[in-house]
């Protein structure tokens, strides 16, 4: 503890670099702990269920995890080791409450599924379960915000056209799950509340999880599953398996209505954490050792009065410890303050005090703050140790290999130029993305979702509407671009006896092509007497390898004409296999294009519902804002990228910094000699500058193949891919260049000023 | 070879035999010090003189063990010095020897009690031992009031004061002084050789290097050193006192 009273007095007397050290470090650590927080806030998802290692869920090979009602009976009580069993499916739907209609998240499920996920009963009627379809219960935020404080004890509730009897209230399903729903239905009534009618038989698919014995084998079970349900004929040659539940969060592959991590982000920015912690440690190194010439004398009388390596390698350690407590009580603070601004632009709440009750992390905390204590202390304090008394008592200096610190640098640079190599990629995609041409039209396209009992009045809602002169043309549609149902897609085998996977459906009316202005390149559009008619892709009709389309069905309807292709999908997804099927029973979208006057037509739109649905709620999109909001999301995810990489880019500055101060401190002399001799300050300027040009040269050479690796890995997430253009790469190589040389000029400037009597007076 | 031993009353505490000291250029070989053969025994003062470069710091830094000889044999205590593993050495340096060096060498962050103490510590003497044996040293050198002060507070001869207290707080055998008194004025010179002269008395071995002739003379023996070998080799009975 002596020699730590000691070490705080030379940092108060060297207030600027304590400054650079304790702040560049504290930042990092903060930064580091914002992202730990989230990382961990995102691991910890669907873990805190008590039997979160048992829970698993079926899952088939394609995008799709869904299973066949039936699936319930065929594995409950016949698989041995499956203790639970619930199917599930999450959706949006419309309630009505003091006779307004609202939306609201439903749950379908059994009874099970309380089990598995160990909810409370805050409140139960008897023994009441889901066992009757119209018993509904109730999560405790939603009857708070219907009932308030009171037990909605024999209320009713208005769902669709029936009314339901809340039966009960369950306890929140966890913030840190995959769940989100106000209110638990059965399985039956998935359906009727979203007011879309279905072709029931094909649409009862739900999502699964099962609740396996602690001493079952998942392997087994998951044979004996496959056993059970051989004669559900579509999945026979799919291959089922068992995931388990904390997976679930992070598979976003799979179509379901739960809440998915972003992956990618999360990879990325545990990158950016490490890259970070690295830049610390190799700051600390770099200040410390540069700290000079007064530490290398002590050091050296430390030796001659008496210690040995061990002693100042302690010395040194305990010091890199001191600093990084010191740090990490800062980074606390400094954390703690900006929080919420990280919260906003990571999406994500960032809650750094629940993170401090956990044990498990506070341990992951002090492991963190002992290795970088550690290993920022451990290269400075082997290379002083090295320091001998006669070094010391001669004056010679004691690093004077010159290159010394060259590696170092360029490992520095290294991260540096990789990471703006990938910022500029990042954005350099979003905007490739952004300005993709989709292949429809999507200017002044309104989409109006219709909702309760108003699928069932469209043609009269239709005919209303296009009394506007505004409005130029409708279609109603089953599904829209860009918002396909899971439900409605489909596979088939062609007359090849191959497999025709992921068709997706779009019902359509005649006049879809006309409003979103597709062409067609074959054929002829759909006209409203012909039923059992469908349009489809060329990408569909090119696989298909036909040689004309006439005589020929898909999924039973037949094909009269071939569109040309357009983006249905989404913007991450490359144009697939698409079947435009004419209409049958009711739309869930009007798409109305507007001319002219955008907010009357809202206007004329809005009273037009009401006079057909009175109190029916008014919820429409239009197509371009809709789906620049989805550019948005993505554009954030890269903002919170790049903001911490320029956090890192700066972090790594820090370093630059000590390390200049290193080298000049080290130069004063010969600065001081070549100036008596004559040297302009340009030269020195250029003499002191030119090894960091040679290392950013370096760091360049080896960093743009990883970072190119790296962005190419990275594009593969996308359908449409920017390309790696060879001027991103020679931009980031001058960039950092630019960095390192207005970070170290102000140094070098000073030291080329300097008056070289007095660099030159001795002692 | 001739050792030549000048006092039998002594008994040896440091032989040097054939002691070279060299540094290579590219493309000749400088030497320090040029077979170098001493004796010295316990309980004696010895001056090395002699001009700019003759070795003389060199020759010190090795009888110290901060430096290695070339060549040639060291014995310290019947103990073959050149042949010591650095842990022996740090032994050597924590219970044998203190330093004095010309620029003082205090840590600038630490009291005058606490550059008194360092050596103590890395002996690893027990805390309040170490306090009682540094009030100790305080009080011998008057700096009782001076305990808690800097050494930027104290002039330079204070600051030798506590180069010496912080040199002799471990009750070491032998005690190297190169140029202790080259920074200071020639008034707190004579302080610093006095007192060097009473810790001979007290039994103490000391080495001293030095350019100052009156100062050479405090001590019982003058080794002169020219261009590496030793030149003359003499004894006084009754050194002058400062």
């Amino acid at each position: 503890m002596n020699f730590l009273k000691h070490y705080i007095r030379i940092l108060l007397r060297k207030r600027t670099i304590s400054a650079i050290t304790i702040g560049g470090y504290a930042i990092s650590m903060a930064v580091i702990f914002i992202l730990l927080a989230f990382i961990v806030n995102e691991r910890s998802i669907n873990k805190g269920f008590e039997n979160a290692d048992n829970i698993y869920r079926v899952i088939r090979a394609d995008m799709n995890s869904d299973v066949p009602q039936t699936f319930l009976d065929d594995v409950k009580g016949k698989v041995p080791g499956i203790e639970k069993v619930c199917l599930y499916s999450i959706s949006n739907g419309l309630y009505r409450f003091n006779n307004k209609q609202y939306m609201a998240k439903f749950l379908a499920t059994n009874d099970d599924f309380f089990d598995i996920f160990s909810f409370d009963f805050i409140y139960r009627t008897g023994n009441t379960n889901l066992h009757s379809d119209y018993n509904i219960y109730l999560t405790q935020q939603f009857s708070e915000k219907l009932y308030g404080n009171n037990t909605p004890f024999g209320e009713t509730l208005e769902i669709g056209q029936n009314t339901y009897h809340i039966v009960g209230v369950i306890s929140n399903p966890p913030l840190h799950s995959s769940f989100d729903f106000d209110v638990v239905t059965t399985l039956n009534k998935s359906v009727s509340y979203a007011g879309i009618s279905y072709n029931e038989e094909v649409h009862k698919m739900f999502g699964s999880f099962i609740l396996l014995n602690k001493n079952t084998l998942m392997d087994n079970t998951i044979g004996q599953i496959e056993g059970m349900i051989g004669h559900w004929q579509a999945f026979t040659d799919q291959k089922l398996s068992l995931q388990p539940l904390h997976e679930v969060y992070f598979d976003t592959k799979k179509h379901d209505n739960l809440k998915h991590a972003n992956v990618s982000m999360i990879l990325l920015l545990t990158a950016v954490a490490v890259i970070i912690l690295l830049m610390t440690i190799l700051n600390y190194a770099n200040i410390t050792i540069s700290t000079g010439h007064e530490r290398h004398m002590e050091i050296g009388i430390r030796k001659a009065t008496g210690a040995n390596k061990r002693n100042i390698f302690m010395q040194l350690i305990a010091e890199s410890l001191f600093i990084s407590f010191l740090s990490m009580f800062l980074a606390i603070v400094i954390a703690e303050l900006v929080s919420p601004f990280f919260s906003q632009v990571l999406g994500k709440q960032v809650d750094l005090w629940s993170l401090l009750t956990q044990p498990k992390i506070i341990g992951l905390g002090l492991l963190i703050f002992l290795a970088t204590g550690f290993f920022s202390g451990i290269y400075p304090a082997l290379s002083i140790t090295r320091i001998t008394p006669i070094q010391v008592i001669n004056r010679t200096n004691v690093f004077t290999k010159k290159g010394n610190r060259g590696g170092i640098i360029a490992v520095q640079f290294f991260f540096t130029i990789v990471l703006i190599t990938s910022l500029m990629f990042i954005n350099k995609q979003i905007n490739f993305v952004k300005h993709k041409d989709l292949g429809f039209d999507r200017e002044q396209i309104m989409r109006l979702s219709l909702k309760g009992e108003t699928p069932e009045k469209w043609q009269l809602l239709k005919e209303k509407l296009k009394t506007n002169p505004d409005i130029v043309s409708i279609s109603a549609t089953h599904g829209s671009p860009f918002a396909i149902y899971s439900s409605s897609s489909g596979s088939f085998n062609d007359s090849h006896g191959r497999k025709v996977e992921d068709v997706k459906i779009i019902g359509i009316d005649d006049d879809f092509l006309g409003t979103f202005g597709l062409t067609l390149v074959n054929g002829n559009n759909l006209t409203s007497s012909n039923s059992n008619t469908c349009i489809i892709n060329q990408h569909l009709f090119n696989y298909l390898e036909w040689d004309n389309f006439e005589g020929k069905e898909v999924f039973g309807s037949e094909v009269i004409g071939i569109v040309k292709d357009f983006n249905h999908i989404n913007l991450y997804n490359p144009i697939g296999h698409l079947q435009l099927k004419k209409l049958e029973g009711n739309p869930s979208f009007l798409n109305i294009k507007i001319k002219g006057d955008v907010a009357n037509a809202i206007q004329f739109v809005y009273k037009t519902l009401q006079e057909v649905e009175p109190g029916t709620p008014f919820n429409y999109q239009f197509y371009d804002d809709w789906i620049h909001s989805m550019y948005e999301k993505e554009e954030k995810q890269a903002y919170a990228i790049q903001l911490f990489s320029i956090l890192a880019i700066i972090i790594s500055c820090f370093g630059l910094v000590g390390i200049m101060n290193h080298i000049t401190n080290r130069r004063v002399k010969e600065i001081g000699i070549r100036k008596v001799n004559g040297a302009r300050i340009s030269e020195i300027l250029t003499m002191l500058n030119k090894d960091f040009v040679r290392w950013v040269a370096i760091a360049f050479v080896i960093a743009t193949p990883i970072a190119y690796y790296a962005m190419h890995k990275w594009l593969q997430n996308f359908a449409y891919k920017t390309n790696l253009s060879w001027w991103i790469f020679a931009l980031a190589g001058l960039l950092a260049l630019g960095i390192a040389l207005l970070t170290v000029s102000w140094q070098s400037w000073r030291a080329a000023t300097r008056n070289p009597v007095e660099a030159l007076r001795d002692e | 070879m001739l050792v030549i031993l000048k006092k039998n009353t002594y008994t040896i505490m440091i032989t040097l035999k054939n002691i070279y000291k060299y540094y290579d250029n590219k493309f000749q070989r400088t030497f320090v010090l040029k077979d170098v053969n001493l004796s010295i025994g316990e309980g004696e003062f010895v001056s090395i003189m002699g001009p700019s470069g003759a070795g003389k710091s060199t020759l010190l830094n090795i009888i110290g063990m901060l430096d290695q000889p070339n060549e040639g044999e060291y014995f310290f205590m019947d103990q073959p010095a050149h042949e010591l593993k650095e842990k022996k050495k740090t032994e050597f340096h924590r219970n044998y020897v203190g330093f004095i060096f010309q620029a003082f060498h205090l840590i600038d962050e630490m009291t005058v009690a606490e550059n008194i103490e360092t050596p103590l510590i890395y002996k690893g003497v027990k805390s309040k031992e170490r306090q009682a044996m540094v009030a100790d040293m305080l009080d011998r050198f008057n700096m009782v009031a001076k305990k808690d002060l800097f050494p930027s507070q104290l002039s330079g001869g204070q600051q030798q004061l506590v180069g010496i207290a912080r040199a002799i707080v471990g009750k070491p055998k032998l005690l190297l002084a190169d140029e202790p008194t080259g920074n200071l004025h020639s008034d707190q010179g004579k302080e610093i050789m006095k007192l060097l002269q009473k810790l001979n008395e007290e039994g103490i071995t000391i080495i001293q290097v030095t350019h100052n002739e009156e100062f050479a003379k405090c001590g019982k023996r003058i080794i002169k050193l020219m261009d590496g070998r030793v030149e003359s080799d003499e004894t006084t009975n009754h050194p002058p006192t400062p």
